[in-house]
């Protein structure tokens, strides 16, 4: 579970200070998916990353099955598996490697990695690859092979930040797949996107970001219901409408 | 529980050294450019230039000039310069030719001032001016034997003390010391290209491949990160300054000869520890810039353009420095690169003191630290996250 309260986050570049949180609360819970909207610049990697301990809050907290993300930021981390869109494995190391690599990193035992790799790879169907220098991968294997470094250290939280964005059709599918398995396996899954068509598909529930707050936020259903089409692009454009971001 | 290993910073660091040098060993390419290619260039630089120096010199030695020497057909004078010179005695100047002019009316014995014209901007004309210079002084000896004699002296007994300098390097090294010289600006140079590349890849080439997100969010500290990524580069950095030391060695050995002793005093044990010591600090300092800028830059290209202008500055001190004379300045030692350069300088010819090797040590030691700190500092921070992307 993770709980977001009264988020407030700025930015101080160039002796101007930028606001781009400010009150953001929501609540992702086991066993479902949480879609994080927004356009560009609306503020979704500061708030993931805000959950993963990377930045620190200027005002309120963040929970992560009832760990505070700052004064406890260590532990925080042992339960949550981050994936970026930006992120583009690459190098002459192998799969395997690498992956033993982020065990250290989360100081597991080398026994205990290996279990892991082998688990994640049969799942995931690494096995063919796994010793092939990842620059050598197609990408779907390397986003296999980056979900399973998210996966390493077997979190109860996962975190993907625009996962997709960056990716073909095939290895789309691939994280998507992933992600719905994670959902059946009762992990808390939250998920940034500015694809709707994709959170639509996917999430359980739904946060959509504007102006530093969360404009919306609630179950799917409820949140489509709003509007007669039952689209989720209609209720960004009567939002946007709203606050005459679009006439 | 899972279960855990208990680990130190230390030990953290090191699960990011170990990293990055596995993933090295098997990129060729970047290894090759950082040992293998140091260990070739001096030897390649030093033996070529021999060669190519060398051949030069027996070039313009073995050249038949011509000449015409106005005013003056005394035999005796041509066959000086003919001990000098393969001359063709003309009697008009053509291109490329050189002229003795004795003034009119001139006649053996007179006190006079001798012109020789000649083309600067040929080396091989130059290098026969010199010797016509020569040639006349010996000329002019021959005149005044001349006159002594009608007085029943000669020349000899009028000096009472003759030197001789004997010069042990073979002819062809005629020039090397100049290449000498260059010694500590090649290194200089080649100590910032052992660790740019990997210094900046670790740092901004990961920001641009979006992991650093990835690498901070798990048990160990952003202090271990740090280090380790800095004790990478600094030790690839001091590998290749090792291997350039080497590749020094090679070319001083192979090419012995050619510095002969003038150049190098015996070369002492003394001065290779300096060279070498100066050498590893040096290519330290240079990786922690390295590593401070790279991580800075929030792309490989912005790094580079961080670390170009210091390298350039740093180039422009040794040159502009290059006649500095430091045994009277020891503050000087506390100039980062300057130090290492005049250093490195005075280790080649001997003449550097342990008090100035102490002073250098102290200070790039102590600038080493603060890079180090600035690095952990700003891993620490949130900066550290800025990348390209937002
Ligand atoms: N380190 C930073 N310094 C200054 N401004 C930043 C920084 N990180 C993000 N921002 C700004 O904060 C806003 C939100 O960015 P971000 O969270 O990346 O948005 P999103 O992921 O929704 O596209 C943007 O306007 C961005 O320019
Ligand atoms: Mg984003």
């Amino acid at each position: 579970m993770v709980e977001v309260s009264n988020l407030h986050k700025a930015f101080r570049a160039k002796k101007q200070s930028k606001q781009v949180l400010s009150g953001l609360s929501f609540t992702a819970e086991p066993g479902r998916i949480y879609g994080l909207l927004g356009p560009n610049g609306a503020g979704k990697t500061t708030t993931l990353r805000l959950i993963s301990t990377l930045l620190k809050p200027d005002q309120g907290s963040i929970r992560i099955d009832g760990l505070d993300t700052v004064k406890e930021s260590r532990a925080v981390r042992d339960k949550i598996g981050l994936l970026t869109g930006e992120m583009k494995l690459s190098g002459n190391l192998s799969s395997r490697e690498s992956l033993r690599f982020f065990g250290e990193l989360n100081h597991m035992r080398r026994e205990y990695v290996d279990q892991r790799i082998d688990m994640i790879s049969k799942k995931l169907g690494m096995d063919d690859y796994i010793d092939r220098p990842i620059d050598k991968l197609s990408s779907g294997m390397k986003q296999k092979t980056s979900i399973a470094v998210s996966i390493i250290h077997d979190p109860q939280v996962i975190i993907f930040d625009e996962p997709t964005s960056n990716l073909d059709i095939l290895a789309t599918k691939v994280v998507n797949d992933f992600l719905l398995d994670a959902k059946a396996e009762g992990k808390t899954v939250i998920l940034s996107t500015h694809v709707l068509s994709e959170a639509e598909m996917l999430c359980d529930d739904i946060g959509i970001l504007l102006d530093g707050i969360l404009a919306v936020n609630g179950k799917k259903e409820d949140i489509l219901a709003t509007q007669e089409s039952g689209r989720l692009d209609d209720v960004f454009f009567a939002l946007a409408k709203e606050r005459g971001i679009v006439s | 529980m899972k279960d855990r290993e208990k680990n130190t910073m230390l030990s953290d660091a090191m699960i990011i050294y170990r990293k990055e040098i596995r993933n090295l060993i098997k990129d060729k390419r970047t290894l090759f450019a950082t040992l293998i290619l140091p260990l070739l260039l001096m030897p390649v630089i030093f033996i070529g230039m021999d060669t190519v120096m060398g051949r030069q010199m027996d070039q313009v030695r073995e050249k038949t000039y011509t000449l015409v020497i106005r005013n003056n057909d005394d035999p005796q004078l041509i066959a000086v310069i003919e001990q000098q010179l393969f001359i063709d005695i003309i009697d008009e100047p053509v291109v490329g030719s050189l002229i003795i002019e004795f003034p009119n009316g001139y006649s053996m014995g007179d006190e006079t001032d001798v012109n020789i014209y000649y083309d600067s901007t040929s080396q091989s004309i130059t290098f026969a001016s010199e010797r016509l210079i020569r040639a006349l002084q010996e000329y002019d000896r021959i005149l005044a034997n001349k006159k002594l004699t009608e007085f029943d002296l000669d020349l000899e007994s009028l000096y009472t003390i003759k030197t001789f300098r004997v010069d042990t390097a073979p002819e062809e090294s005629q020039g090397t010391e100049f290449l000498v010289m260059m010694v500590p600006y090649l290194i200089i140079i080649y100590t910032f290209a052992g660790a740019m590349s990997v210094g900046i890849d670790t740092t901004a080439g990961e920001k641009e491949r979006g992991s650093i997100s990835i690498i901070l969010v798990n048990q160990i500290s952003r202090t271990s990160i740090a280090l380790g990524k800095v004790c990478y580069v600094l030790s690839m950095g001091v590998a290749s300054s090792i291997m350039t030391f080497s590749g020094l060695l090679i070319a001083f050995t192979a090419t012995g000869g050619l510095m002969g002793e003038s150049s190098f005093s015996g070369f002492a044990a003394s001065s290779l520890v300096i060279l070498l010591l100066v050498l590893i600090f040096t290519s330290m300092l240079a990786a922690s810039i390295i590593v401070l800028l790279g991580s800075l830059a929030k792309t490989v290209k912005e790094a580079t353009s961080y670390v170009m202008p210091i390298y350039i500055i740093v180039v422009l001190l040794g040159v502009l420095t290059m006649s500095l004379d430091p045994s009277s300045k020891p503050l000087l030692f506390l100039i980062p690169f300057l130090n290492s350069i005049i250093l490195m300088k005075g280790a080649i010819l001997g003449n550097a003191t342990l008090l100035q090797l102490l002073l250098t040590v102290i200070s790039l030691s102590v600038v080493i630290s603060l890079l180090i700190i600035a690095t952990s500092k700003l891993y620490n921070s949130e900066r550290i996250l800025d990348s390209a992307v937002n």
